[in-house]
């Protein structure tokens, strides 16, 4: 025990106690040996259980383990339970963005929480000319719209110009079915082949409707 | 007390002068171990304490940036991991390797650098966090100067702790040793591969959680295992139950932990066989779980009787027992169809901190408890406040893992309810929050019991006792 290199600051300290061999190593003296190994074998049955864990991590592999590269592989592609098909939103026939058009096109006028401008722009959201029937919303983005009409009881004079020209069959289809659909609308959908339909039963007209003319067509 | 299938290569050596050699060599670097330990212990408890209390109160100290929620969780969580756990652990493997060995501990100079660099790292670092340098990478916010200083210091204590190794008198290895060795090669490893500077985006988050369940792998669970192998036998004074079982643990623990950290990402952008894999490994994790567990408790039985009276044998069981269930809990989790109930959820935090907690920190102080007394040349001077510190941190953990399991479950069915707001898995929590602040704060109360005894021990003061706690007990008990 004259090892050199031991540090003397956490021995014992005799001046505290007496200098024996039995109160120095006190701890050391009254533990049982070293931890030894016994030689039992393992119990039958956790070999059981490895070897099924074993079978069951290669089914696992085999029936979840994707393509072997570096490329993300959607596992469950095409395969949703009732509960993620109801999470997912329901994904929209065309890629053309309804909030989009009407973002970039409408919302000047009529404002992008679609209620217009009080006495200058009618209001889209509860309108009556939106969620009628399909064919007029559409007639009226197709051509434009002139001269007084009455929206929710209040008359508003002014002037819609023609969208037909400038939108898209698709463009035209999403931003109605965003219109129909927003605000605390709720109409059926609008597709572009609706749109395309009107657009060639209606393709010799010009000028911009006007309420009389619009109600007659319904008739 | 010899079993009759002994290993042969261990009778001859003159044990006890080898025991007080290796006790008295190691004394002095396993205190500064130990001490820098229980002082992150305390700073880390505080600041998981305030991150808890944030959600019970959201504005409390919320002016102050230093101690925004943001900063206060990852200075808890650093300062506990490479504070606490990390230089509890060099504490253990410098003395258990010394024990094991049956020779002095070598190289003790680059044991007291490596505990300075660790200090200084983890204090660089856990300031940096608090400043708003963090690296924003879970377990890994540290900067890169303190990632470097820890990194130095974890290989200046494997170089000490190999050379312990390279210089024994036993010819035997027993099992904690193999653990204790693996650890010591595995880490400073671990570590810089996961702190070289070219990872980006996915590869980042693959590489994190790689490197976060790896420190589980290769730094706290050994370390805990090493604990419970070698003071289970030697405090009850029986040999192990089973060389082969501790051979299948080990080997079957080595060969799948490793594969498990890829299963943090389920659902996230990375390849499919990747996930299935560690989802896979994480369930065979059941083999080295069950072997050990049978390992220990078949070494326990007969002897439960003893944990009244040996304060390290109560802590390290619990922390056996709780090594089980957290492993159990784990590979279950693991599972993609569990998995997307709990991911997001405080159910990962009560599993976190019952690995963490509640096996491995319950483990080290049961080690602290014995090792101590031989070192300092002192019993632990009073008996009553480790039954305190005892009761207070193991109901303390207790009702943080419960509500934390059950409220975060509860979270993770609400969160995947589409017909409910995403606010009512937020509300419906409450209740299990403010239970877990109050699990913090019994846990706090015992901490500062320990923390008061663990005083008195370096400093030799209290009352001067010749016998071990509850010693007459136990001698009345084994006859």
């Amino acid at each position: 025990m004259s090892d050199k290199k031991t540090d003397s600051r956490w021995r014992f300290r005799p001046e505290e106690e007496k200098h024996d061999i039995y109160s120095l190593h006190r701890q050391a003296l009254r533990e049982p040996p070293e931890p030894q190994e016994g030689l039992e074998p393992p119990p039958w049955w956790l070999w059981v259980i490895s070897v099924l864990l074993i079978f069951w991590a290669g089914f696992y592999l085999g029936r979840y383990g994707g393509v072997f590269g570096p490329y993300v592989h959607v596992l469950e592609e095409g395969r949703r339970t009732e509960r993620e098909t109801a999470l997912v939103p329901k994904e929209p026939e065309t890629t053309v963005s309804g909030a989009e058009v009407y973002a970039r096109v409408c919302a000047a006028c009529h404002q992008p929480n679609g209620q217009g401008v009080p006495g200058v722009f009618p209001p889209l959201a509860g309108s009556e000319w939106v969620l009628k029937d399909p064919e007029t919303p559409i007639l009226i983005v197709l051509h434009g719209l002139q001269g007084p009409i009455e929206v929710k009881g209040t008359v508003y004079n002014n002037v819609m110009p023609e969208w037909g020209s400038k939108l898209s069959n698709e463009e035209i289809a999403a931003v109605l079915t965003y219109v129909r659909n927003s605000w605390g609308n709720q109409t059926a959908e609008i597709t572009p082949d609706m749109v395309e339909k009107v657009r060639k039963e209606t393709q010799e007209r010009k000028t911009h409707w006007t309420q009389e003319e619009l109600l007659k067509l319904k008739k | 007390m010899k079993s009759d299938h002994s290993i042969p290569g261990t009778e001859e050596a003159p044990e006890l002068s080898y025991r007080i050699l290796s006790d008295t060599s190691s004394s002095a670097p396993v205190i500064v171990f130990f001490t820098s330990a229980v002082v992150w212990l305390l700073v880390g408890t505080v600041f998981g304490l305030i991150a808890s209390f944030k959600f019970n109160f959201p504005d409390w100290l919320g002016n102050i940036p230093a101690l925004t929620f943001g900063r206060v969780r990852p200075a808890h969580l650093n300062s506990v991991i490479y504070g606490w756990a990390s230089l509890g652990i060099a504490g253990l493997y410098v003395w258990l390797t010394a024990r094991l060995c049956q020779t002095e501990v070598h190289w003790r100079r680059l044991l007291y650098i490596s505990a300075i660099l660790w200090n200084a790292g983890v204090l660089y670092g856990v300031v940096s966090i608090l400043g708003g340098h963090s690296q924003g990478i879970e377990w890994l916010e540290f900067p890169k100067g303190a990632q470097t200083l820890i990194a130095m210091a974890s290989v200046l204590l494997s170089l000490s702790i190999l050379r312990t190794f390279y210089g024994r008198r036993v010819k035997h290895i027993y099992v904690s040793l193999w653990y204790i060795l693996a650890s010591v090669i595995w880490f400073p490893i671990l570590y810089v591969i996961a702190n070289l500077p070219f990872y980006s985006g996915v590869t980042q988050a693959a590489v994190n959680w790689w490197y976060a369940h790896n420190i589980l792998t290769v730094w706290v669970t050994p370390a805990g295992l090493a604990a419970a192998y070698y003071f289970i036998p030697k405090v009850i004074g029986r040999p192990i139950h089973s060389y082969y079982l501790s051979l299948l643990g080990f080997w079957s623990f080595a060969l799948f932990y490793n594969w498990n950290g890829i299963h943090h990402l389920i659902g996230g952008p990375l390849p499919t066989w990747l996930i299935s894999v560690s989802i896979v490994a994480s369930v065979l994790m059941f083999i080295p779980v069950i072997t050990v567990a049978i390992n220990h408790h078949l070494t326990m039985v007969g002897h439960f009787g003893k944990l009244r009276y040996s304060p390290t044998l109560r802590f390290v069981v619990f922390g056996a027992m709780c090594y089980t269930a957290v492993s159990f809990q784990g590979s279950i989790q693991a599972l993609r169809s569990f998995n997307e109930i709990t991911h997001f959820t405080h159910y990962t935090v009560g599993h976190a901190h019952l690995g963490l907690y509640a096996f491995f920190t319950m483990s080290i102080f049961g080690a602290i408890y014995y090792i101590m007394p031989r070192l300092t040349k002192w019993e632990w001077p009073y008996p009553v406040l480790i039954k305190f510190h005892f009761w207070l941190v193991a109901l303390g953990i207790t009702l943080y893992v419960i509500s934390m399991t059950v409220g975060g479950f509860i979270q993770g069915l609400y969160m995947n309810d589409p017909s409910r707001p995403f606010m009512d898995s937020v509300q419906v929590t409450k209740p299990y929050l403010m239970a877990r602040s109050i699990a913090g704060v019994v846990i706090l109360i015992g901490h500062l019991f320990f923390i008061y005894l663990f005083y008195l021990m370096i400093k030799r003061k209290g009352v001067k006792r010749l016998t071990p706690p509850w010693y007459e007990k136990a001698e009345e008990y084994a006859r």
